[in-house]
């Protein structure tokens, strides 16, 4: 589904150069559910754009469904993102001045959907995360847990196929945290891809499997066994 | 009336004055004298013998106070001292001549270079001091200054003032209000009344010790006579005070200093008085033997006439400060007068008058019409070319007064002289009289000045007539002077009713227009641009700090599927509507100002122009979108790291 071949990037920093990624090669399979852990500034979210097709690397290649991502045009790399691609973000990035329906309408309407349908979909996809009466509440309105719930449905709003999360849980209380790592994972047990980068060990525990990345380099692939051991 | 003789220490009326009674010889037989020292405080101390039966009106005063002061018995020793002290303190020294008493007694602020007329006065033995003052500097007051110091220290007793006669009442004010000193205008009527009060054997100068005599008086013998019996050779304690000395300098018409009368009159009055104090602000008039005569007049011991004068014995008795000399030491009050010479070329823009100005034009033809008629007059008797002389010359000055008067002048003349050739009017007998002084220009000092307008304008058409009259010859009329006074008539006639204004043609008016109004367009255009950077600069910025605003914003956008072109049509949307809203506000709002304030400010009315909305709105949209493109673009490349990083 997903790969990475030999894929550096470096940064020009103050006149120095910043590797932030070192020849990463990489395989996620359809329906897999990987977690990204390392420190601070070890690439993590460099690696997740560039997966995303928001950020193209220096070297190596990065190929969804067999088709080379930065190869594409930009437009053909937007409509790509828009089709198969859902990030979720740590501190959500809802438009302030809109409502939570209208949030959600946003990829529709970049999809150029109707806007009836646009509606209905969103509401749908509001009444799934179950915000159902929280559809005309502006983000500043919601409790940070609702807000990133509302960002799951947005994510979800084009049926992408690959979920891309930058530290979803990060700004949540644990209770909150819990119970979107259980969208997560049921939008996983729906068939969809997950790659998602956490500080949390406890939300990183609940991937398949977890990828470890230290100063730019995978050093470390391991699926999880501990979890169905947990379960 | 009483028959009783008076005794010694008695006061007594007499001669309508007050009198102390002094030695009295008894001698029944023949009438008793008895000698008298006047107590009236304009004539203090006067001495007067009289035989006292031989005097009408005469009385004595006993309703005394003395016994009443003696009743009162001695004052307290202290009272005394304060009396005696502040008598004292009152009295003026007349020893020492630093010590300044008038100042103080005068009624007016005295700037301290008016002290040194004073000083230097004090310092002489006799006063016979030039103030040559500056006009403006107040001669009047040094004067007086003088005077009444002197009176202080009595040193002086009598004072007679000589001015010119328009200054006299002038000079009797400043003395009386600033001095305190009551000061009688000697004339006519003073004499009479004096001849009236004491009878035609009193010498009127005996009767007042300040007097004020005005030049011309002083030529007279009726007032100059009596004044010098009353001065005799030398009269102690006498001042004269001349005012616009310079008058009584020689005339210098020629290289001798002839004496005029008023030269005479006051040289053979100066000597007598003790002292002499000369006020002028032109006392040298260019020529040395009349200013060495002036000086001899005022001081014949130190000037004589004819001889150079030293300039030591001239700064002796003389001085002399001007306006610049005051300036120079910072007293303030004088303005320094700036000449400038304006330049009639480059304010009229040409430069000379054309030749067919009406002025210049009758000037000449005036000329011409003389010397023609001069010529025709060659057999004319002296008498009547003469008066054609005056004539012309009061035509002359008519012109130069203006057309106006010109052209009246010319009526009648023209009038005349019609009359003389169709023999209407007889030639008129050779000693038909003109006043040729008539002719002359009006002054303030000519009985002419208080006719009014009308008055004057119709002596001066009889004047002309007249003259016209006794310029004519019998000769036949000539058909050449005829028509250069048809000429003459009808410029005059023409110009004297067209104002005194400038022909301009309308083409050069409307040249001058669009000069000007295409710099102002140009620099409109030149604000225009300005405007258009300035304001183009700042869109751009506000579009810069926006994109930066909003770059999680536009980074979500992208990571949800848009694409750069979306974003970059988003920031161009945006500023799209700016400009528009931009355009059609400014639009509006300029409009409005402009009709508010356009008659109020440049005082032109202004009427909205539709066409400048599509102007306005078409600038600033291509403007907006101009300066937007940049950060537009930049917000369509934006590096997508800052969506995920937190700010």
């Amino acid at each position: 589904m997903l790969r990475m071949e030999n894929v550096s990037k470096s940064y020009t920093h103050r006149g120095r150069m910043v590797k932030a990624l070192d020849s990463a090669t990489l395989h996620i399979p359809a329906g897999d559910f990987v977690s990204l852990v390392g420190p601070s500034g070890s690439g993590k979210s460099t690696l997740l754009l560039m997966l995303g097709g928001m950020l193209s690397p220096s070297e190596g290649r990065v190929l969804l469904e067999s088709s080379s991502v930065y190869d594409l045009s930009p437009s053909d790399r937007a409509k790509m993102r828009r089709e198969k691609v859902g990030f979720v973000f740590q501190t959500f990035n809802l438009v302030p001045y809109l409502s939570a329906l209208e949030n959600v309408q946003v990829p529709l309407f970049l999809a150029k959907m109707e806007e009836k349908a646009q509606k209905d979909r969103a509401t749908a996809l509001l009444e799934r995360v179950g915000l159902a009466d929280r559809l005309d509440h502006k983000p500043g309105e919601l409790s940070v847990g609702q807000q990133q719930r509302v960002a799951l449905a947005r994510m979800l709003a084009n049926e992408p196929a690959i979920i891309l999360a930058d530290e979803p849980t990060g700004n949540l209380d644990p209770e909150t945290s819990q119970q979107i790592i259980s969208f997560l994972e049921e939008f996983h047990a729906e068939g969809k891809t997950i790659v998602m980068v956490t500080h949390d060990p406890h939300a990183a525990k609940r991937a398949k499997r977890t990828l470890r990345l230290q100063s730019g380099t995978i050093t470390c692939q391991q699926a999880d066994q501990g979890r169905q051991k947990l379960l | 009336m009483t028959d009783t003789l008076p005794a010694t220490g008695q006061i007594v009326r007499l001669r309508s004055r007050t009198w102390l009674v002094g030695p009295v010889v008894e001698d029944p037989g023949h009438g008793s004298t008895v000698s008298l020292a006047c107590l009236d405080d304009d004539n203090q101390g006067e001495e007067l013998n009289v035989v006292w039966d031989l005097e009408l009106d005469r009385r004595i005063l006993s309703e005394e106070a003395w016994k009443d002061i003696g009743k009162k018995g001695f004052d307290p020793p202290r009272q005394f001292a304060a009396f005696l002290n502040t008598l004292r303190w009152n009295c003026v020294t007349a020893t020492n001549p630093l010590l300044f008493q008038s100042p103080f007694r005068a009624g007016i602020r005295i700037d301290p270079y008016q002290l040194e007329p004073l000083r230097k006065a004090l310092l002489l033995p006799r006063v016979n001091l030039f103030i040559a003052d500056d006009v403006g500097l107040g001669k009047t007051i040094e004067a007086g200054l003088i005077a009444s110091e002197l009176l202080l220290r009595r040193r002086v007793r009598d004072i007679v003032v000589t001015c010119p006669p328009s200054m006299l009442l002038q000079w009797k004010d400043e003395l009386e209000n600033r001095f305190g000193l009551v000061f009688e205008i000697f004339d006519r009527a003073y004499m009479e009344r004096i001849r009236r009060e004491r009878g035609h054997s009193v010498n009127a100068w005996e009767t007042f010790p300040r007097f004020l005599i005005s030049h011309k008086l002083l030529i007279d013998e009726t007032y100059a006579a009596p004044l010098r019996n009353w001065l005799d050779n030398l009269r102690p304690g006498s001042l004269l005070i001349c005012d616009e000395a310079h008058h009584a300098a020689p005339a210098s018409s020629s290289k001798y200093a002839i004496d005029s009368q008023i030269t005479k009159a006051v040289r053979n009055l100066a000597f007598r008085f003790e002292h002499r104090l000369f006020l002028s602000a032109t006392p040298h008039n260019g020529h040395s033997n009349s200013f060495s005569a002036l000086l001899e007049i005022l001081d014949r011991e130190r000037f004589i006439r004819g001889v150079k004068v030293v300039k030591k014995n001239r700064e002796d008795v003389m001085i002399r400060r001007l306006k610049d000399d005051l300036r120079a030491i910072g007293v303030p009050g004088f303005p320094e007068r700036v000449v400038e010479q304006i330049n009639l070329p480059e304010v009229l823009g040409f430069d000379r008058l054309p030749d067919d100005t009406p002025e210049l034009a009758l000037a000449a033809m005036l000329a011409a019409y003389r010397n023609q008629r001069l010529e025709s007059m060659a057999a004319a008797t002296k008498r009547q070319r003469t008066h054609f002389e005056l004539l012309t010359t009061q035509l002359q000055q008519r012109l130069l007064s203006s057309v106006e008067a010109f052209a009246r002048s010319l009526r009648v003349h023209k009038k005349t002289m019609e009359r003389l050739w169709a023999k209407e009017t007889a030639l008129p007998a050779d000693n038909a009289k003109v006043h040729p002084g008539l002719f002359q220009a009006v002054d303030a000092e000519d009985d002419r000045a208080n006719l009014s307008v009308q008055d004057l304008d119709q002596l001066f058409d009889l004047e002309t007539e007249r003259a016209t009259l006794a310029s004519a010859t019998d000769s036949a009329p000539s058909a050449v002077e005829r028509k250069m006074l048809d000429d003459m008539s009808a410029i005059a006639e023409r110009a004297r009713l067209l104002p005194d204004a400038k022909v301009v043609t309308i083409t050069q008016i409307a040249d001058a227009q669009i000069k000007i109004n295409r710099m102002m367009s140009n620099l409109s255009l030149m604000f225009l641009v300005i405007i258009i950077f300035v304001g183009g600069a700042s869109i751009a910025n506000y579009m810069y700090a926006n994109v930066y605003e909003r770059r999680r914003e536009i980074g979500t956008l992208m990571a949800l599927g848009a694409s750069s072109g979306l974003v970059l049509r988003i920031f161009m949307l945006k500023a799209l509507i700016l400009g528009v809203a931009g355009g059609v506000g400014g639009y509006a709002i300029g409009t409005v100002l402009a009709v508010i304030l356009g008659p109020k400010l440049a005082g032109v009315i202004v009427l909205p122009m539709p066409m400048l909305a599509l102007l306005a709105v078409g600038v600033s949209v291509v403007l907006a979108l101009a300066a937007s493109y940049f950060p537009a673009r930049r917000a369509a490349r934006l590096d997508p790291c800052a969506t995920f990083q937190e700010v």
